[in-house]
């Protein structure tokens, strides 16, 4: 088996369930305590909640614990097995979630996912998990204790049918792989003994996925205790062995219904437990391990090899280039029905194009998911009270973009949490509400995707940041106040930071500075608003998709450049605005608008600006970035198309205004002019 | 030929100066179409060509090594992987394959020594220059 693939596969699967994960430990954290469901009376819809919150847990752990077993990854496998265990309790209601289980629940997820990570790097061995599983199964062994002393002290409730010989208890280790299998290597090895003549639960009940690795056999044979016992531990993973006399046996431990504080209140606890069958128990038990709890939604989809979708994209990219030659040369021809052809499967290279685009977006959830953990423990970890909303989960982007804007806004929730929310108190002094509110939302305007993140905390300093600027001497020193961009502009400065003390998450001077850059090279552009004691927003304008962009071409001495058109607003002819001189710079005055000028002939290194060229016939493309515009002069506009980005090695010494290209009808290559680089 | 392990190498010529190429890291040779201009990159950095829908830098060997400049109507590109990098070399004409070890070649005269050169062998009366393609890359690219 190719192994390698298959631990991608388990990477990518099991990342998913963390984060569901995560999401239900964090949902559970925000239902009242008081109406946790083994606590009694709850009001009926926060026990709902409970219920989907717990069921989702258990089913990601569960599915978790399988492909684990299937991996053969054994901490993943053995944290998994004992979460589930634990959870499966609290869902048989023997066991109520209180704030230190969610803890060690937490915890328990964090190590799960180092153990993951650690397993699929094939670093196994250098995980130990001991401790947090004996920390879950601390609660279970003393519930199990108790089940065990409550067997002791009631004679009745045989698991087993009565009959001859001794029932002999077994719980297999924690974490067990495959426990059907070793149980049934138990069974063998009583056999040897002498003659079983029951099991609990019968074989085929032990393959199944609800058995935990407890039984119970009845045997005939002559051995005495200490005999059968080493026999059946030599089967190996044995955690525990009981015999038992006599025709009583004992209840299955985890069928045993135990409140864990004892507490006689609890439902059903006035249940006799004297009782033989303890039907109740015993169908809450199958319950939560029930087949119905673990069924997971039909499945849509299918998961795709990213590269296999870059080289569709690749494709599509070639068969575009391919149509636009088809199309040049067929002009040459005059022919009807050649024309025909080349426009049908010029139009079906288009559809086919939109399908392959369509292909790679995703919604932005897939990342946006893991937010809420992030935020969690970063307010945790600052004393602050956050409420965190996200808006859009269901706008959808390029899979490739999605992934690389995940760090930005990463950065951007901490350093909102950080400096942005006021400390509960201070909160509570401004009239706000003691927890603060952070939204996340993603909408999508023309043909772009904008994602806001906006808090309702103390807002930038103006006054703080005009000092700053002052002192590093961004700023003339007469100046007042700053715009809101200026603001970006200034704490946008790789090492600027106002923060008064270096937190653990932020504040450090890194950070906005990497968001704007790292927003910029995707082709978007990051805007911030503020007002003092209202709160601060980003927002992050990304194109939908980088692969393909809507481009103007436009020629300046023989040679093609390509200018995206999401930093284009508008064209003109030159001759139509005015051009000034203003303090030895060029710049161009339209609709009462003064503009610097830029020639692209001087971006791109040519001479002679004149030289041969009728200026009056050049065009001005405006272009735009953030806030900043200005006209950039053009000899020739050739039209606007869809072009295909293709990545190049950075040369050193070239202008770095280019960083991609795209292939036209004839084959050659046009440097696509990155805008952001000129303002 | 003398002792050591010998290896095959591409004669290339670019204005008029021969050049060794280790044929290992060669994957092709493909007639130079158009070539689209780098600004701001050095002289000897001649473009972007389109090599079925891959982008690979060209660098015109003549100029990078003998300050001329290969010109004429039927130009090829040596098409060479080094390091997992892709570049481009432009030449007037591919000549020969022809072995050499380590030893066929002693330093060139030049002052200060060009790191991209490995030294110069002779090949058919001629000289012949033999290129480090893994400093031509670093030095190439940023």
């Amino acid at each position: 088996m190719d192994s390698a693939r298959y631990r991608d596969l388990f990477l990518t699967e099991a990342r998913d369930h963390l984060v569901a994960i995560n999401q239900a430990l964090i949902a559970l954290e925000h239902i009242p305590r008081a109406s946790q469901p083994a606590a009694g009376a709850g009001d009926g819809a926060s026990d709902g909640a409970t219920r989907a919150s717990v069921d989702a847990l258990f089913r990601a752990v569960h599915t978790v614990k399988g492909m684990s077993g299937v991996m053969g990854y054994v901490a993943v496998g053995s944290l998994s097995h004992a979460m589930e265990t634990l959870l499966a309790r609290v869902r048989a209601g023997e066991e109520a979630l209180d704030g230190e289980q969610l803890a060690l629940l937490f915890d328990a997820s964090d190590a799960l996912e180092a153990a993951i990570e650690g397993a699929a790097g094939a670093q196994e061995s250098a995980l130990d998990v001991t401790s947090l599983v004996e920390r879950l199964q601390g609660r279970a062994s003393v519930v199990r204790a108790m089940a065990a002393d409550l067997a002791a002290v009631a004679p009745g409730g045989p698991a087993l049918p009565a009959g001859d010989g001794v029932a002999v208890h077994v719980v297999l280790e924690p974490g067990t792989i495959l426990p059907g299998a070793r149980a049934q290597l138990v069974v063998a090895r009583a056999r040897t003994l002498g003659a079983v003549t029951a099991v609990v639960p019968d074989e085929g009940a032990m393959l199944g996925d609800e058995f935990d690795g407890t039984f119970a056999l009845r045997l005939v044979c002559d051995a005495d205790d200490a005999a059968i016992e080493g026999a059946l531990r030599a089967a190996g993973f044995v955690q525990g062995v009981r015999v038992v006399h006599g025709a009583a046996g004992a209840p299955r431990p985890a069928a045993g219904r135990v409140a864990p504080d004892g507490d006689a209140d609890a439902p059903d606890a006035a249940v006799p437990r004297t009782a033989a069958p303890r039907p109740d128990a015993e169908a809450r038990f199958a319950a939560a391990w029930g087949s119905e709890a673990l069924k997971a939604p039909l499945q849509r989809y299918v998961r795709i090899d990213l590269r296999r979708l870059d080289q569709l994209m690749a494709l599509v990219g070639e068969l575009m280039i391919v149509r636009g030659r088809l199309a040049q040369r067929a002009t040459l021809h005059a022919d009807p029905a050649l024309d025909e052809a080349v426009s049908e499967a010029s139009r079906f290279i288009g559809e086919l194009q939109d399908a392959v685009l369509g292909g790679r977006m995703v919604p932005v959830w897939q990342v946006f998911d893991r937010f809420p953990r992030v935020v969690r423990d970063a307010a945790r970890t600052l004393g602050k009270d956050v409420e965190f909303v996200i808006e859009g989960r269901e706008i959808e982007l390029d899979r490739s973009l999605l992934e690389q804007v995940a760090d930005p806004l990463v950065h951007l929730l901490r350093n909102a949490i950080d400096h942005g929310i006021e400390d509960p108190d201070a909160r509570l002094a401004a009239g706000k509400p003691a927890a603060g509110r952070l939204t996340l939302s993603a909408s999508r305007e023309r043909n772009a995707v904008v994602i806001r993140l906006r808090d309702d905390g103390r807002g930038v300093s103006r006054a703080r940041v005009l000092a700053k600027a002052k002192a590093l001497g961004l700023v003339d020193e007469e100046r007042e106040s700053l715009e809101d961009e200026e603001i970006l502009r200034v704490i946008a400065r790789a090492g600027f930071s106002t923060a008064e003390r270096v937190t653990e998450l932020s504040g450090r001077g890194v950070g906005i500075d990497a968001v704007v850059s790292r927003v910029r090279a995707l082709g978007g552009v990051v805007d911030l608003r503020s007002a003092e004691g209202e709160g601060t927003t980003f927002s992050l304008r990304l194109p939908v998709t980088l692969a393909v962009i809507p481009a103007l071409l436009a020629r300046v001495g023989g040679e093609s450049y390509a200018l995206p058109l999401t930093h284009v607003t508008e064209t003109l002819q030159l001759s139509r605005g005015v051009v000034r001189t203003v303090r030895g710079r060029e710049v161009i005055v339209i609709r009462e608008e003064v503009l610097p000028l830029l020639h692209l002939r001087d971006v791109v290194g040519l001479p002679g600006r004149d030289a041969g060229h009728d200026a009056s016939a050049s065009h001005v493309v405006l272009v735009e970035m953030a806030e900043r515009r200005a006209g950039l002069v053009v000899d020739q506009l050739v039209g606007q198309e869809e072009i295909v980005v293709k990545p190049f090695d950075a040369v050193r010494g070239a202008a770095s205004c280019f960083n991609g290209a795209t292939i036209m009808g004839d084959g050659s290559a046009a440097l696509i002019l990155e805008v952001g680089s000129l303002l | 030929m003398s002792q050591g392990a010998s290896q095959p190498h591409v004669i290339v010529e670019g204005a008029g100066t021969l050049f060794a190429i280790e044929q290992g890291a060669v994957r092709e040779v493909v007639p130079a179409r158009a070539l689209t201009r780098l600004p701001g990159a050095s002289a000897a950095v001649r473009g972007l060509l389109n090599v079925r829908g891959t982008l690979v830098t060209v660098v015109d060997l003549a100029t990078r090594f003998a300050r001329g400049t290969s010109a004429g109507e039927e130009l090829s590109v040596v098409i060479v992987v080094t390091q997992s990098r892709t570049l481009g070399l432009l030449v007037n004409d591919v000549i020969d394959v022809q072995a050499y070890s380590a030893d066929d070649f002693v330093p060139t005269g030049l002052e200060p020594p060009d790191p991209a050169l490995r030294g110069m062998g002779h090949f058919d009366g001629r000289i012949v220059l033999s290129v480090d393609l893994q400093e031509l890359a670093r030095q190439t690219f940023a």
